[in-house]
């Protein structure tokens, strides 16, 4: 029997509850460095809680019926800065400043030395994950090329060296991930569609370099930035059929919210499309046909056998029973177009 | 044809530390009035936490493969205090006291008006449980004998007086709890154990009236107190034959730690037998086989399609991995003895 046509899975994070972290301070912006004091937590308990949160986000997730689960990246103030601020070479006691893609000046690692994974940044996050569910698992790792552009560059002569050390570091990371059951890792890559120029000149190269020797299955996700930080958003990708030449299987993009011209699929003839049908910036939940539809609108350009259906990006920042019901929009609609391309 | 041999909980599972002060609520009688300072989780974010901390213990449940699920009583501080201090006739604020089934003191509601019924108190709840799960649904609620007996009666002439008013207000609460969804309420009531006198005298007929136009499936459960608090245990019933004669569907037993002669179910023919087969005063995971040896020595004194196999009593004061451990023993036995019979 083939393998379940349009598979559902989460980008990566799912919604913190409000007595884990202040949720309201996180959505004023996305920390680089460590922010300790987001957490409402005493540290002693802080793990034992996370653990907690991370199974109510299972919970949720196989509920709503995905085929794909991640731990929601309840650990995690932000996508990147858990593991950006756990390597060597960082100094973020005393962070630098960078712009973000807003173009305001924010705090970021300062890199005083060389980069290097001092241990396994996500290993105990992987194995727990792997514990408490059957289905099969997905967790995520910041890029390397985006872990540059989130940091200040004291050290290398270039910041492609830099890059470069950062993919080692993920490297490291990747493979343990998969040694210890991961069933997709994925490289959150969302400065590649932020800075296209340097992503074409050494962002590509970053990310083969951090995809050296591994086997598992490999995504990157790309997108405009988080729905409720980021307002306007463009139509198309200004980096992303770049992504064809990479070693990575599986490229995670936004449709919904950006309406997307998805004649863009063609140029990714190899990949599988994780394909963004959820709009984080509407807290309405879509109906199950509006996702149907912007599934069909995808076929014409990319195989059924090579769409998993997702929402847009990270649900960190959505109020979390709108989360939940946007999970359960995404099964439904892609149980509609499952239907019909089986009738065909 | 039914599955032989469902595995349900009594009602509490273990709550998280994190969100109730567990040391705490061990070394100490179970609340009868409120506690409040018990929970760990700020005011603003309590409700959400004790949700969520539900969801967790009805995942536990599910995951371990239970077939009647419970909310794991998780907003609860005990079985009974939540209900007992949400009517209209008692005054909390100025307890009076009540000697516990150990003999001590212990702070009670203080019965100053005709207790009723203010407004539905696990409603939501149960709406709470039905949402989040597909399976079979039990809710409890605290026994109008046991709240009578849970408090300092300063206004009703006579004691079974205020138990059919607990029993009123029980009453009005159960039907509210089948109309939102629940498939099985269960009536805790410990105490007809530990007062047996007065529970032959007056509370089979507060229990009657708390059923009075019930048609939902029923249950009580009847227990010689909390393993973690009442140690030793007699190896017979005071009270039990007696509730052959109730409406009540399903009658919750204790069987494990006790060692309980089951000879006695044979005077409850007519009802389902909710056997008690986890001890919970051994902090060791039974293996499947001794739940198996337990539920096969009832046997020949319950037909098997009346019975469902749970723990002893709430899993409340055991560690979380502990209860969740002995759930996966039961289920397994469950399956050992369900395998045997289908031959």
């Amino acid at each position: 029997m083939p393998a379940k046509l349009f598979p559902t899975s989460l980008v990566g994070s799912y919604p913190q509850p409000d007595w884990l972290i202040d949720r309201a301070r996180l959505s004023k912006m996305v920390p680089r460095v460590r922010m300790d004091d987001l957490w409402l937590i005493d540290p002693k308990e802080l793990e034992e809680k996370q653990d907690e949160a991370t199974l109510l986000a299972i919970r949720d997730q196989e509920r709503a019926g995905l085929d794909i689960i991640t731990d929601g990246e309840q650990r995690r103030e932000s996508y990147s800065n858990r593991f950006a601020t756990a390597l060597e070479g960082v100094d973020t006691a005393n962070p630098g400043s960078t712009l973000n893609r807003s173009g305001k000046p924010i705090p970021v690692p300062r890199v005083t030395g060389k980069i290097r994974r001092k241990y396994p940044v996500e290993l105990r996050d992987l194995q727990f994950l792997r514990a408490n569910t059957k289905r099969p698992v997905k967790i995520t790792v910041p890029g390397p090329f985006t872990m540059s552009k989130q940091a200040q560059n004291e050290f290398y002569k270039s910041d492609e060296a830099m890059a470069l050390d950062y993919a080692a570091a993920v490297n490291d990371e990747i493979k343990g991930l998969f040694a210890a059951g991961a069933d997709i890792v994925q490289i959150d890559e969302p400065w590649m569609q932020q800075h296209p120029e340097k992503a074409r000149e050494y962002g590509l190269n970053a990310l083969n370099r951090a995809l050296d020797g591994v086997t598992g299955t490999v995504a990157v996700h790309l997108c405009f930035g988080y729905a409720a930080v980021v307002h306007d958003k463009p139509t198309g990708y200004s980096f992303l059929s770049e992504l064809e030449g990479s070693k990575a299987t599986q490229i995670s993009i936004e449709a919904a919210q950006p309406k997307l011209d998805l004649g863009v699929l063609e140029k990714l003839p190899s990949k599988t499309i994780i394909l963004g049908v959820i709009d984080l910036s509407d807290m309405n939940v879509e109906a199950p046909e509006t996702v149907a539809t912007r599934i069909r609108k995808a076929l014409p350009h990319a195989a059924a056998e090579r769409i998993v259906i997702a929402p847009d990006c990270g649900m960190k920042y959505l109020p979390r029973d709108v989360a939940f019901g946007k999970m359960q929009a995404m099964v439904r609609g892609a149980a509609i177009v499952r239907l019909e391309e089986s009738d065909d | 044809m039914a599955k032989l041999l469902p595995t349900s909980l009594v009602g509490s599972y273990a709550q998280p530390e994190w969100l109730i002060d567990r040391a705490k609520l061990a070394s100490r009688f179970p609340p009868r009035v409120r506690a409040r300072e018990l929970w760990r989780v700020a005011p603003d974010y309590l409700k959400q936490a004790q949700d969520d901390a539900t969801l967790l213990a009805i995942r536990d449940q599910e995951r371990a493969g239970l077939d009647i699920v419970t909310d794991g009583e998780m907003r609860r501080e005990s079985y009974s205090n939540r209900f007992a201090t949400a009517l209209d006739g008692v005054d909390i604020d100025n307890p009076g006291s009540a000697l516990d089934r150990s003999g001590h003191p212990n702070p009670v509601p203080r019965v100053v008006g005709k207790v009723s019924r203010r407004h539905p108190v696990e409603v939501d709840d149960v709406k709470f449980l039905r949402a989040n799960t597909d399976r079979t649904i039990k809710m409890t609620v605290p026994g109008p004998f046991t709240m009578s007996q849970q408090a300092q009666n300063d206004f009703y002439k006579d004691e079974e007086e205020m138990a059919l008013d607990y029993a009123g207000a029980v009453n009005a609460e159960i039907k509210d709890l089948f109309a939102a969804g629940a498939d099985i309420v269960q009536i805790d009531e410990p105490y007809m154990q530990a007062r047996p006198e007065k529970a032959r005298r007056y509370g089979l007929k507060a229990l009657n009236a708390a059923l009075d136009g019930v048609t939902g499936t029923t249950a009580i459960h009847i227990c010689f107190g909390y393993a973690a608090i009442i140690h030793v245990r007699p190896e017979g019933y005071s009270f039990l034959p007696e509730l052959a004669g109730s409406p009540i569907k399903q009658v919750s037993i204790e069987t494990a730690q006790s060692n309980l002669d089951c000879t006695v179910l044979e005077k409850l023919s007519s009802k389902t037998i909710i056997l008690g087969t986890l001890d919970l005063s051994d902090m060791t995971i039974e293996k499947p086989e001794t739940v198996a040896a337990r539920i096969r020595r009832a046997l020949p004194h319950v037909t098997a399609d009346r019975i469902i196999v749970a723990p002893d009593c709430g899993l409340k004061y055991l560690p979380r991995e502990v209860a969740y451990g002995k759930m996966c023993a039961m289920v397994e036995g469950a399956k050992i003895v369900r395998a045997e019979l289908s031959k």
